[in-house]
């Protein structure tokens, strides 16, 4: 019975979804306010509903209700309450529906939350946002229902992916999802603007704010995926550059594009149009990874056509697209130019244009590289693989522009043609950063590096870090020394700035983290208990294999004990897990993290009869943990500069620092 | 046109319909220690052996996950291509070999990255024209380009107070 209630509200929410799209360009044509009005309850009512189902969907995976399909096939009795509810997210129809719900929310909000200057657009912002729900709504209720019913009713279900029973994926999918579905208010207030025919005075500043919150779960979303994979496949690495990562990233790189053209767009009034470009494209690139990881293209455009999921999204995301693009041709002249002189040259706004160029190659070779096997397949009906070694050709080399930009484009100035003591910057930083990159190198036990290149690399790479975080936090001395070393008023005026600068410092972290990436090392070895291997000035002894009962699984547990330099890190347990509904044989890791270095174990294979015996892959992971901070530094820096007031308020009667 | 076995690709079909969180998920799914009493073999990591076999290893797929090479993986599938590529390092033959014999069974798909020739060129001129061709399109395009604006029905506020004043005026008048 409740699931067919649940049905019956989406079925619902897409009528009243149609209908407040419907109402909203309407009462844009006719400037009929109270027609806006009934547009914005129409979401909200959808919320409500959404929400309601939502609601059912979860109280019937508590309640194990197996005469739902999806619930029949996503979890199982002995699942755990925590798992029993990230099962909601575990696979497709589930998933579709907390992207929609999180859209209707994201929308409701957005619509509630308007500032008086954009009054004006809000007709089109509502409209935009309810055209996509409406749609999403309409596969909630055709090809993705998640409330089909089973009949006849099983006592158990099939059980959860047993990989999906890790903690991060109770957290990483609702995280991508919030950024995914946050960059739908940028995309909608930019076509709003085009379709209003101008942007309007508080613009820029909702935008940039809703874009950064979107910035922010994004980042999130992809470290924390990143981190399920490290934890849980047991490959050893976070980052494989595969189709579903990939798509993840593409909207990322966007939305950092759009968050630095909407800088220079705040300061000069330049680069107006590239920023509504930018803010859709950020959401359509969400949409289109989402459509190729769920219509099956990527594995070959053969299965494409086998679900009919996939033309579906293919049709709406073109359709989409030929819309935006012609309201774009149309629209976009009237878009006004900006009244500032353009003075690029050595100017700051140069290096955000550069910037621009760097990250956009980024997104489309990351897209060119994930598309490519499905287009050629297309085309020459061979099928091709196209995997990290491709992007680790371009990657590396992006980076490297990407951290000289960021160093040498940070001390620039707007409107100059020159770095106002920006080579005396330059040489204290490099000074500096030499020491810092020394200890880096030390520490880091970068010169046991094997191959030259690799070591060149990494050498190249942390010393233009180093020095990049120098010219940063210079840049920043400079500044509040300009206000006297008055702190209050720094943080008062500038979190902005500063919010960007801890951001900055996060990528460089980062880029910090990856090289280790040059260095990683690994052994694998077979040993007998009480046998022991040296590996990177450790000692690793095998003592035997421990049988463990848990909740739903049963653990084989290889222990290790780990020793250094005569140091006792005590035991390491790297596992295979049998769950009992599926019966696979899963890896869980061992692992022993410091700051330097993680030594991750897993444990390939062992003799059933005795444990006595058994194969472990030993791999030290150097400077991983640099990741997983720049992660929280990056959000950090993101969050602070939302709660800037000045950005984007243009009428503000403050001197500004910037000269 | 070739057949293509119709049972593994509907297999694949399905498997990714399932997982829409992250395909990989299938990849290890299926791996496991094997059921014999014999252990897998360690894989050599020293010595120029060693280095040669994570070399190749690492250029071929694996063939039952997306992403990963065979090195990461231990799928079945994964563990046999691996146990060819130690045989064939053990042999003596070079990593150009080595490759060259897989291609030839399993066709270029096996390698990790399209080879450049053919039809695949485009793959990697494409990036390529891109960071060659960017700089100038952007110094051409947004350096040097003077916009013209087509103000068709948008006017300088200037004119609009002009305009509204006349209108009072009139009123007034
Ligand atoms: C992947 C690389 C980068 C990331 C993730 C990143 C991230 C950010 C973030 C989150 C902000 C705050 C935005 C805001 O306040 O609206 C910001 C601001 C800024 N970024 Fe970046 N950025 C990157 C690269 C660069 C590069 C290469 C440049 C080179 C010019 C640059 C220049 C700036 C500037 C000038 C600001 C404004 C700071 C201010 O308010 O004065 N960024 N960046």
């Amino acid at each position: 019975m409740l699931a067919d209630l649940g049905f019956y509200l989406l079925l619902l929410c897409c009528i009243t979804s149609i209908y407040g799209s419907g109402a909203a360009v309407l009462s844009a044509v006719w400037r009929h306010r109270r027609l806006y009005r009934s547009s914005r309850l129409a979401v909200t009512s959808s919320l409500v509903m959404a929400g309601t189902a939502a609601g059912i969907l979860l109280y019937s995976l508590f309640q194990r209700d197996y005469s739902i399909a999806y619930i029949f096939k996503n979890s199982s009795n002995d699942l755990p309450q925590v798992y029993t509810m990230s099962a909601f997210w575990s696979s497709l129809e589930g998933s579709h529906f907390l992207w929609t719900l999180l859209l209707t929310m994201y929308s409701t909000i957005a619509l509630w939350t308007y500032s008086k200057d954009n009054e004006h657009i809000m007709p089109y912002v509502s409209a935009c946002l309810q055209a996509v729900l409406g749609w999403m709504f309409y596969l909630l209720i055709s090809y993705s229902d998640p409330f089909v019913r089973m009949f006849p009713p099983q006592a158990n279900g099939q059980g959860m992916n047993a990989l999906l029973q890790n903690p991060y994926m109770a957290i990483h999918p609702p995280t991508l999802f919030t950024g995914y579905t946050a960059l739908a208010i940028p995309a909608a207030y930019s076509v709003a603007a085009l379709l209003y025919g101008d942007i309007t005075e508080g613009w820029l500043k909702t935008t940039r704010r809703w874009s950064l919150y979107a910035w922010c779960a994004l980042t999130a979303g992809i470290i924390l995926g990143g981190h399920w994979a490290y934890a849980e496949l047991g490959w050893s690495g976070y980052w494989a550059w595969d189709p579903v990562e990939n798509s993840s990233l593409i909207p990322w790189i966007f939305c950092t594009a759009l968050l630095h053209s909407m800088i220079v767009q705040d300061k000069l009034g330049h680069l107006k149009r590239l920023s509504l470009v930018l803010a859709f494209l950020a959401f359509f690139f969400s949409f289109f990874g989402t459509f190729i990881t769920r219509s099956g293209v990527i594995s070959s455009v053969h299965s494409f056509a086998e679900s009919p999921i996939g033309p579906n999204y293919l049709a709406f995301l073109a359709s989409m697209l030929l819309v935006v693009a012609l309201i774009y041709g149309f629209r976009a002249p009237s878009i006004l130019p900006p009244e500032a002189e353009k003075v690029w040259g050595v100017s700051k706004e140069s290096a955000l244009v550069i910037t621009q160029f760097l990250l956009l190659t980024l997104a489309s070779i990351v897209c060119v590289g994930t598309l490519y096997p499905i287009v050629s397949e297309a085309i020459t009906g061979e099928r091709t693989t196209v995997q990290a070694p491709y992007f680790n050709t371009f990657a590396p080399w992006i980076g490297l522009g990407l951290i000289v930009a960021i160093s040498v484009g940070n001390i620039m100035r707007y409107q100059s043609n020159k770095i106002p003591g920006g080579f005396r910057l330059m040489l204290w930083s490099l000074l500096a950063s030499l020491p810092m990159a020394a200890a880096l190198v030390y520490y880091g036990d970068v010169l046991a590096t094997k191959k030259a290149y690799n070591l060149g690399a990494q050498l190249v790479g942390l010393v233009l870090c180093s020095w990049s975080i120098c010219c940063l936090s210079g840049d920043l001395l400079g500044r509040v020394k300009d206000l006297r070393w008055n702190l209050r008023l720094f943080f008062g005026r500038n979190l902005a700035y500063f919010g960007g600068f801890v951001a900055h410092i996060g990528v460089l972290i980062a880029i910090m983290g990856f090289l280790g990436n040059y260095r990683g090392m690994q052994k694998i070895a077979t040993l007998s208990s009480g046998e022991s291997v040296d590996f990177y000035g450790y000692n690793l002894k095998f003592d035997k294999i421990e049988v463990n009962e848990h909740d739903n699984t049963t653990l084989y547990e290889g222990l290790i004990n780990v020793h250094r330099d005569g140091q006792d890190f005590g035991l390491v347990r790297p596992a295979r897990s049998k769950y009992v509904t599926t019966g696979n044989l899963n890896h869980e890791i061992g692992l022993l993290s410091t700051f330097w270095h993680d030594l991750y174990i897993t444990l390939s294979d062992f003799d059933r009869e005795g444990g006595k015996k058994a194969t472990f892959e030993f791999h030290v992971n150097p400077t991983v943990r640099f990741v997983w901070i720049a992660a929280f530094v990056m959000v950090f820096g993101g969050l602070l500069a939302i709660l800037d007031r000045f950005r984007g308020a243009k009428s503000r009667d403050t001197v500004r620092i910037d000269a | 046109m070739t057949k293509r076995p119709m049972a593994p690709m509907l297999a694949l079909f399905l498997m990714l319909l399932m997982t829409v969180l992250t395909p990989r998920l299938f990849a290890l799914g299926e791996a496991g220690p094997s059921d014999s009493n014999e252990i897998k073999k360690a894989w050599p990591t020293e010595g120029a052996k060693g280095e040669l076999f994570h070399d190749v290893a690492g250029q071929l797929r694996c063939p039952t996950c997306t992403g990963l090479s065979v090195l990461e993986s231990d799928a079945r599938f994964s563990q046999q291509i691996k146990e060819i590529v130690l045989e064939q390092v053990e042999s003596g033959r070079s990593k150009d070999d080595i490759l060259k014999y897989f291609t030839q069974r399993y066709g270029a798909w096996i390698l990790r990255s399209p080879p450049a020739q053919g039809f695949n060129i485009v793959a990697w001129a494409l990036p390529i024209a891109i960071l060659v061709l960017g700089p100038p399109a952007v110094w051409f395009f947004v350096w040097r380009r003077r916009r013209t604006v087509s103000t068709i029905g948008v006017r300088p506020t200037s004119d609009i107070l002009r305009e509204m004043d006349t209108r009072l005026a009139e009123l007034r008048r």
